[in-house]
């Protein structure tokens, strides 16, 4: 184990979240627990964002009183990263809550096995 | 013995002094009867498998047996191993995590020149207050450009899927709201109270993008809401007078397409270095930053239609 | 000094009662086991522990024009968890066949009947 642990609990925690979201996909049979294991996984990733951009003592990246030092700010850069993956996240959402919502039109189950099973005794 | 005769009637027939005569008049039971040996009864090994075996073949024709050992087998080794994946994942996780530089430290490797870049010299360059904002829409547009089209194109492809057919399926359409709010008056007075606030809200967080905290992506997303608890409240035949699928097609478009022509021309003066004629403007007033506003607004328009879409097509699948 | 005392005494007062709700409303989450019973419990920890905390973190911030803010959030809440809340029993009480195991309740029917009746 490295030094930082006990420093880093915030961004333990977020790869505990990680793990969480993984453990959710692999093993639960329901398509929509499956989506929110994916969306536990992208929240994980969030908060190991922000930690990083965080830095202690400073402001929020918006200029107050025409300070413009570095020392003064947190990293804006993250912020924007957490932007993106939140958007790529809600479209992936979409998405796949989409697929599953044809799916169970076709199957009437949200069951994983129980489709598989059927496209087997389809012959497909 | 008969049973269409009492005993005493049955004890005078000849048949019953017949069968005495035949089979002796002592009673089997008093021992005075000769018991015969019983045969030890043999059957063959043979006729034991093979009937073992049928019965195999029925149930393995029943029940798939064969075929349920290797499932049942192959889903506990697929659970012990990822149970065993996900524990392994989470230590290296953690282990890597206990060697990055502390938490809220400034000396680390993200913090190089190009924040520093950004935080000294946003506000002359942009002209925005908010620096994240001035990064997401000026430096990086077309980062921000992109999201905007994988909102659209994921907004298209939901349409795709989920969109009725018109002449046939009718039966979404009937049973719309059969599990939805129908004129709950709880709701719709909760919509009434609401709804203006949550618009009111969302367009100042999309206008003061620049300034304060906020922008598109979480004005849209307020507006997107509050346009989802007012379809909810008071149905479609309401959000329809102002809101069809081809509404939302026009804004989409319009807005995506404000967006390209605004970021083509200050990448054009900004590549050829000529001077932009779009002046800055006061920093920390509405009417300033140059472009920031217009496609703030833009992403908003395509957020905010974006998030109600996906709820429509969701709910009924039509507009 | 004492008058600060005195403010920040019955903030965390105000806090602490608010987590004492919320664990209660834990409790009950995991403790019921029909839908309705649940719901009760979790709605209590919207509207009442949630105004406790926003009430104490006014008493201690003092006023300014954050408690402005913080106010209308507990108006927001007070105005939308109510709501929510009626709108998902009212789901149950549509979609679940068998409530009548579960709760004995009168319908509009009746209850226009006997208000009739008086």
């Amino acid at each position: 184990m490295g030094p930082n642990l006990i420093a880093n609990y915030g961004e333990a925690i977020a790869m505990i979240m990680f793990a969480i979201g993984m453990g959710n996909l692999l093993l639960q049979k329901n398509l929509i627990k499956k989506i929110i294991g994916l969306n536990i996984m992208d929240s994980s990733v969030y908060l190991f964002l922000a930690l990083k951009g965080y830095i202690t003592g400073r402001k929020v990246p918006i200029v107050v009183d025409g300070i413009q030092e570095v020392t003064a700010y947190i990293n804006p850069i993250p912020a924007g990263l957490v932007l993106t993956g939140i958007v790529v996240s809600v479209s992936v959402s979409a998405l796949m809550l989409s697929l599953t919502i044809r799916l169970y039109k076709r199957y009437h189950t949200l069951d994983l096995d129980e489709i598989s099973l059927r496209l087997r005794q389809e012959g497909l | 013995m008969s049973r269409l005769k009492t005993k005493e009637e049955y004890e005078k027939t000849i048949g019953f002094k017949f069968r005495r005569w035949l089979y002796g008049e002592e009673d089997p039971y008093i021992n005075k009867v000769e018991m015969v040996k019983q045969h030890h009864r043999h059957v063959e090994e043979k006729t034991i498998t093979e009937r073992m075996h049928e019965k195999q073949m029925h149930r393995e024709y029943t029940y798939d047996v064969n075929r349920n050992k290797v499932l049942k087998t192959y889903s506990m080794l697929y659970r012990i191993a990822s149970v065993v994946f996900v524990i392994l994942i989470a230590a290296l996780l953690v282990y890597n995590v206990s060697w990055l530089p502390k938490t809220g430290a400034a000396e680390k490797a993200v913090n190089n020149e190009v924040p520093q870049r950004y935080i000294e010299n946003g506000l002359q360059e942009t002209g925005a207050v908010n620096i994240v904002t001035g990064m997401i829409l000026d430096y990086r547009a077309f980062d921000t450009l992109g999201e905007s089209h994988v909102l659209f194109i994921a907004t298209i492809t939901v349409l795709i899927l989920l969109r009725n057919n018109k002449k046939k399926a009718t039966i979404a359409q009937i049973s719309d709201r059969r599990f939805e709010p129908k004129n709950d008056s709880i709701l719709q007075l909760g919509a009434k109270i609401l709804v203006p606030v949550i618009f009111v809200f969302g367009i100042y967080v999309v206008l003061n993008g620049h300034i304060s905290p906020g922008g598109g992506f979480s004005g849209g997303a307020i507006i997107g809401a509050g346009l989802i608890l007012y379809v909810s409240a008071f149905g479609f035949e309401k959000t329809e007078k102002f809101f069809t699928e081809r509404t939302y097609k026009v804004i989409s478009f319009a807005a995506l397409a404000t967006y390209c022509i605004a970021k083509s021309y200050s990448f054009y003066t900004g590549a050829n270095h000529i001077h932009s004629i779009i002046p800055l403007g006061q920093p920390g007033a509405i009417l300033s930053s140059g472009l920031i506003l217009i496609l703030n607004i833009c992403v908003g328009m395509v957020v905010a239609c974006t998030m109600y879409t996906f709820y429509v097509m969701f709910r009924k699948g039509d507009f | 000094m004492i008058s600060e005392w005195i403010r920040f005494t019955l903030g965390a007062t105000l806090l602490a009662i608010g987590i004492f709700i919320f664990l209660f409303e834990l409790f009950g989450i995991y403790r019921f086991k029909y839908v309705l019973n649940r719901m009760h419990a979790a709605a209590m920890g919207d509207t009442l522990a949630l105004s406790c905390f926003i009430l104490g973190l006014a008493i201690i911030s003092g006023f300014n024009f954050d408690t402005l803010k913080l106010i209308l959030i507990i108006a927001l809440f007070w105005i939308s968890s109510p709501v929510s809340s009626h709108m998902l029993a009212k789901m149950e009480v549509e979609t679940n066949e068998e409530i009548a195991n579960e709760v004995s309740f009168e319908t509009l029917e009746e209850v226009e009947k006997k208000e009739a009746e008086k």
